[in-house]
């Protein structure tokens, strides 16, 4: 384990954590309580996008 | 009154900006303010404090500290100064004590997920688990992530219990990821500060 590879999960947790701040952030802008259906697809998106980079590297 | 209050405030500038900096700071992790805001805050900030440096010396220089030494009881106005910083902090941060609504315990989820498989790519990558336990908490995030789809389906009446099964379940995925591994600063970050 070395630095790059701690580097690397912090971009990535950032970039999820950003994310659902922005969402958030538009939530409160506009009074919302809930996530609009565009909003759940882009964070299910991530999970997804996360879920395939481990399977290819598992397969390979 | 109100030259009073300014006079008292003046006297006691550099614990006035600790208090207020404080303040704004705890709002600023409290993500009330954007990027932009909490830049132009640094910014002022480190201006403030710079000339109030400057300054204070040239008064301590002078022979004239009424900022230090100050001692006894709190003054009322020191107490209302105080009371007004917490009331505006709790208002500001009313937003975040709302109950949280179901779509955003599903993003939630959802993140949790993206942050578990990232963890273990990464412990994987770098050679600290081996491909059987990388597979095997692969496996049961994926079903995790099957049951938050299957939750977010069922809507907030009858998909809630099935969205906490889902996340106790990605809790023992992530115990049985990092079980040998506490002291792992990527495991540590995704047991600790991304639950």
């Amino acid at each position: 384990m070395n630095a790059v590879d701690i580097l690397a999960l912090l971009v990535q947790f950032a970039n999820t954590t950003a994310t659902l701040t922005k969402i958030a952030q538009q939530m409160h802008a506009e009074g919302r309580t809930e996530l609009t259906q565009a909003e759940q697809e882009l964070v299910r998106g991530i999970a997804l996008a996360s879920e395939d980079r481990l399977a290819k590297a598992l397969a390979s | 009154m109100l030259q009073t209050i300014l006079a008292y405030l003046w006297d006691r500038r550099t614990t006035v900006l600790g208090y207020v900096v404080t303040a704004l700071g705890i709002m600023a992790t409290s993500e009330l303010f954007t990027a932009t805001q909490v830049k132009w805050f640094l910014l002022i900030n480190g201006i403030l404090t710079a000339i109030l440096g400057h300054y204070n010396n040239r008064q301590v220089v002078a022979g004239n500290t009424p900022d230090i030494g100050q001692r006894g009881r709190a003054h009322p106005v020191l107490l209302m100064f105080m009371a007004t910083l917490m009331a505006l902090w709790l208002s500001a941060c009313a937003t975040l004590f709302l109950p949280k609504s179901f779509t955003s315990q599903v993003a939630e989820a959802y993140a949790g997920v993206a942050m578990t498989n990232d963890t273990v790519l990464v412990l994987y990558n770098a050679g600290t688990i081996d491909k059987a336990r990388a597979s095997s908490v692969a496996l049961q995030v994926r079903s995790v992530r099957e049951a938050i789809d299957l939750a977010n389906g069922l809507g907030p009446d009858f998909g809630k219990d099935k969205l906490g099964s889902a996340l106790a379940l990605l809790e023992l995925a992530k115990q049985e990821l990092c079980r040998d591994q506490k002291e792992n600063p990527n495991c540590t970050l995704l047991l600790g500060e991304a639950k």
